[in-house]
């Protein structure tokens, strides 16, 4: 929950977290200073404390543990500070300070606490030894079932009560998963590509060595002796290789926690510790093994590799056929990461174009979420001075800015006349309490009946305004102006005005959900968003915005001030991020992948000078040379595409959780992917192609 | 014998421009070889005896002089025009043999005729038949890897066999090879030079030299008097 909490500077905005006096106790967190709550803390009567959390305590006490025992205002109220929390998850939420439930406004209401119906809280428990997620499901059915019998007014059998039960590193892992394995795989298989990139390049080398591992092995070397060589050789560049990964990792360590952020609250682990150095080495000698493999353990011919002239023959079948397996496998997955990479950047495309309903151009949203009391006054002076400015056009309020949070905060709600219905099949809808003007501020469009209008301004709302997602779900084949709606299981009803265009609330990926809306009224006690129309610009208006609130309520603390424009990309930042990384990694598999064909193509000409030599001596034309290494290459690239392409087929469905309204199998997206690898690598091997031509035929035909 | 001769070189010189000045790898060489001619090109090591036989090749261009084969000038020739008179007329057979390792025997056979527009299954039913000249046919499938180094040479001689040349060029043949080997390829170049075949051979060892049907002498570059049987 927001609050405004006094006492120490400026009055600020903070995220409380409202627990049980026991809730650190049970999850074994002990406190850095001072102490957590203790038992009775959270009753009714108890006096307000506070627990600061680790990072709250050194961004606004700079650390100092002085800080336990001094005295902060909140909600009218003297609050304690008892104790500062070590570092921990921004989990359940990232909050600034935890208080008792007794503290809370809300949940230490008698009314409040009344109403068994009102889920107000999540509930945390630890697991007994042995004890299955199953089996306390049940456990808690049971409790339900109990609850229900005993109180059939407040748990109606036509809404029934039920639970779920999920794991919390499940929850603390949030919707990170997918978009981590989908970058761990990525991450794979560039590396893949570098493994044979260097695998190659091994064999390259070792065709000039091909004689020291013969005299080595004549002199007594086993074969066991010159692969441990080998590898060692090969490991002990991978790990320089680690070693420079690691490194990197390190300077960016900050951004990487940035981004993790985005996903999970578990983006305080993200450091440099023993695990990811094991990982690190152990990644790094697998590399190193797969990398010299190749080369360790390939079968030689002692004698032959002994003998002078050993250049009779132009390079073996076996070492070339390897080396075009290694190159096919690097442009096979080039393409599935190319491809990949394509496919993510269109979607991104498809979100940065999608319309979501409403306007973001000369709008700037305040954030004021926890208002003083007497918010309906405060409401109508700052509406009042602030539409009075010359600079601004209009102001709206809401409970929720569309994007803002990106939370989809349903209700359960009521049909009037549809038969009462199990409490898993009850309708819910996103519910948001908006000024009569919300929806012309954001130029929201309006489809049937009418806007919200000044005169709904009551005490308690009667009417609502419904979007077209709501009406298409729940009044397939009648009109819905006219209907009514209980959000109080019939205790009260709002009246459907107006029906308006569908807004993209949650995210922008996300499709519009049913959502209703409600004007606000004079007991307003919802998180307070504000919305400005202004030509001005942020920084210019920012100033009068905050004058005027300060005016309004010096108490009242600003949260954030931000165009809605900045609020839609902040929205898009994550895909546009992964977009991002996706296609870097992409960029880094092709670089590769084009270094390893100008390479091997480079190296089959300076080994088939004799060769070429030959095929000079036998007529070919320096055309015919050219095509001929070229056609090399670039079968080579072309195998490697089709097979990438029909593993893609089987591995695309994997990306249809990241994707925004793309398919995973898009053949033009597979076939333009190929025809540019294509071309990159024909113009890439131009140059050691045209090297061929040059080998004089009469000095390669003498060499041995 | 046809009055026009097959090759004619008039005062064909190859020099180099070293830090030592200029160093003439063959000076004024003047020769005539006809058709039918077995002739063979001797002298010591480092006469110019290979640089001789390039030019002859077309593998290598003199710095001045004039060559003429099968009566056109071939001494002013773009490389693209080498090439296909090297394809058309002339074979080669190298001391090192000189066959490519990851084509079967019959593929390195037909390969002077993949240089041509010809059908594949052509191709091969002539290199075929050029194999079966040196009684290797049954090692078609073999990969040169897998033959001894006179069962090579002979591959390399069915090789310049395949496009029918006017000549055939042999330098060293026999360089690479026993006693045993290297005669059972020489008594193969006197076949083929009973079956009207022109050869012309460099080779440093007198017993193989006899056996042509003439010899010229190179020494310092230098074109000594010829012999002839």
């Amino acid at each position: 929950m927001s609050f405004t909490l006094l006492g120490h500077g400026d009055a600020s905005n903070v995220e409380a977290g409202v627990v049980s006096w026991n809730f650190f106790e049970m999850l074994g967190i002990k406190p850095l200073f001072g102490r957590t709550f203790l038992p009775g803390e959270d009753e009714q009567g108890a006096k307000p404390l506070i627990v600061l959390s680790h990072q709250y305590w050194r961004e606004k006490f700079n650390g100092n543990p002085d800080v336990v025992g001094m005295s902060l205002e909140m909600n009218n109220a003297v609050h304690q500070v008892i104790g500062i929390l070590p570092a921990l998850p921004a989990y359940p939420f990232k909050n600034d300070i935890w208080i008792g439930s007794s503290s809370c406004p809300g949940r230490g209401n008698i009314v409040y606490n009344s109403q068994r119906s009102w889920a107000v809280s999540n509930l945390y428990g630890k697991l007994k030894l042995g004890t299955s997620l199953q089996s306390a499901s049940l456990d808690f059915n049971t409790i339900s079932q109990q609850l229900q019998l005993a109180y059939p007014d407040q748990y109606p059998k036509s809404q029934g009560l039920s639970n779920t039960l999920t794991p919390m590193r499940t929850d603390m892992a949030g919707e990170s998963g997918k978009t981590f394995y989908l970058l761990m795989g990525i991450t794979l298989l560039v590396l893949l590509v570098a493994c044979a990139n260097v695998a190659n390049l091994n064999l390259a080398r070792t065709a000039s060595r091909k004689q020291e591992f013969a005299i080595r092995e004549a002199l007594g070397a086993s074969p066991r002796r010159i692969a441990r060589q080998v590898l060692t050789e090969s490991i002990f560049l991978s790990l320089i290789g680690g070693a420079l990964g690691l490194l990197l990792a390190m300077l960016s360590l900050d951004l990487l926690a940035d981004f993790t952020a985005l996903y999970t609250p578990l983006a305080s682990e993200v450091k440099i510790n023993a695990s990811v150095l094991i990982f690190c080495l152990t990644v790094s000698v697998f590399t190193g093994i797969i990398s010299g493999a190749s080369v360790a353990f390939q079968q030689r011919n002692i004698s032959e590799s002994l003998k002078e002239g050993s250049g009779n023959i132009t390079t073996t079948v076996n070492s070339k056929k390897l080396r075009q397996a290694l190159l096919i496998t690097q442009f096979c997955l080039a393409f599935i990461i190319l491809t990949s990479a394509t496919l993510i950047s269109l979607s991104l495309y498809r979100l940065n174009l999608q319309d979501i309903g409403f306007d973001t151009t000369d709008i700037i949203a305040v954030d004021l979420s926890s208002s003083a009391n007497e918010r309906s006054e405060f409401i109508i002076d700052v509406a009042k001075r602030l539409t009075a400015a010359p600079e601004i056009d209009s102001v709206g309020f809401s409970s929720e800015i569309p994007l803002m949070t990106g939370r989809d905060k349903r209700r359960f709600f009521q049909i009037e006349g549809q038969n009462s219905i199990s409490r898993d099949e009850r309708p819910e809808a996103l519910r948001n309490e908006v000024s009569v003007n919300f929806h012309q501020v954001l130029n929201i469009p309006l489809l049937q009946g009418k806007y919200l209008q000044l005169s709904d301004d009551k005490n308690s709302p009667t009417v609502t305004v419904i979007n077209k997602s709501f009406a298409d779900r729940f009044f397939i084949n009648e009109p819905a102006i006219g209907k009514r709606i209980s959000l109080d299981e019939g205790a009260t009803w709002l009246e459907i005005i107006g029906i308006v265009g569908d807004i993209r609330e949650v995210k922008v990926d996300t499709s519009p959900v049913p959502t209703f809306y409600i004007p606000w009224v004079s007991n307003w006690q919802y998180d307070l968003q504000m919305l400005i129309k202004t030509q001005a610009l942020l920084k210019t208006i920012t100033p009068l915005i905050t004058k005027v609130v300060h005016e309004a309520n010096p108490r009242q603390a600003i949260v954030d001030i931000a165009t809605l424009k900045y609020i839609k990309d902040k929205s898009l930042a994550s895909p546009r991020l992964v977009g991002s990384l996706v296609s870097l990694f992409a960029l880094l598999a092709f670089l590769i992948t084009l270094s390893g064909v100008i390479g091997v193509v480079a190296f089959n000409v300076s080994q088939s000078s004799k060769e070429i030599g030959i095929r000079v001596a036998l007529g070919a034309n320096p055309k015919r040379i050219r095509n001929l290494f070229a056609l090399q290459g670039m079968l080579l690239c072309v195998i490697g595409i089709f097979i990438g392409s029909v593993i893609m087929v089987f591995l695309s469905p994997l990306l249809s959780n990241v994707l925004f309204q793309t398919e995973p199998f898009n053949l033009p997206m597979y076939l333009l992917t190929a025809v540019v690898i294509c071309l990159v690598a024909a113009l890439a091997i131009l140059v050691p192609v045209q090297q061929a031509t040059k080998v004089q035929p009469n000095q390669a035909l003498r060499e041995q | 014998m046809n009055e026009e001769p097959l090759i004619k070189l008039v005062s064909l010189t190859k020099s180099f421009t070293t830090d030592a000045g200029e160093i003439h790898a063959i000076k004024d060489i003047n020769l005539i070889i006809n058709a039918g001619d077995y002739i063979c090109i001797a002298g010591p090591s480092g006469c110019g005896k290979s640089t001789l036989l390039s030019i002859l090749g077309l593998l290598d261009t003199a710095t001045s002089g004039d060559y003429y084969l099968n009566g056109h000038q071939a001494h002013d020739l773009d490389v693209y025009q080498r090439a296909e008179i090297r394809n058309k007329e002339i074979g080669f057979i190298f001391q090192s043999f000189n066959l490519i390792g990851d084509l079967t025997v019959l593929e390195n056979v037909a390969l002077p005729l993949s240089y041509r527009k010809m059908k594949k299954s052509e191709r091969m039913e002539i290199a075929m038949n050029s194999l079966e000249k040196v009684n290797m046919a049954e090692r078609a499938k073999y990969y040169p890897a897998q033959l001894s180094g006179g069962q090579q040479q002979r591959i390399a001689v069915a090789r310049s066999l395949v496009v029918d040349p006017s000549i055939l060029l042999a330098d060293e043949p026999t360089g690479n090879l026993d006693s045993k080997n290297g005669g059972a390829i020489m008594d193969l170049f006197d076949e083929l030079n009973d079956e009207g075949r022109t050869i012309c051979m460099v080779t440093h060892d007198a017993r193989f030299a006899k056996r042509s049907s003439s010899v010229v002498e190179l020494q310092d570059g230098i074109l000594l008097d010829s012999s002839s049987k």
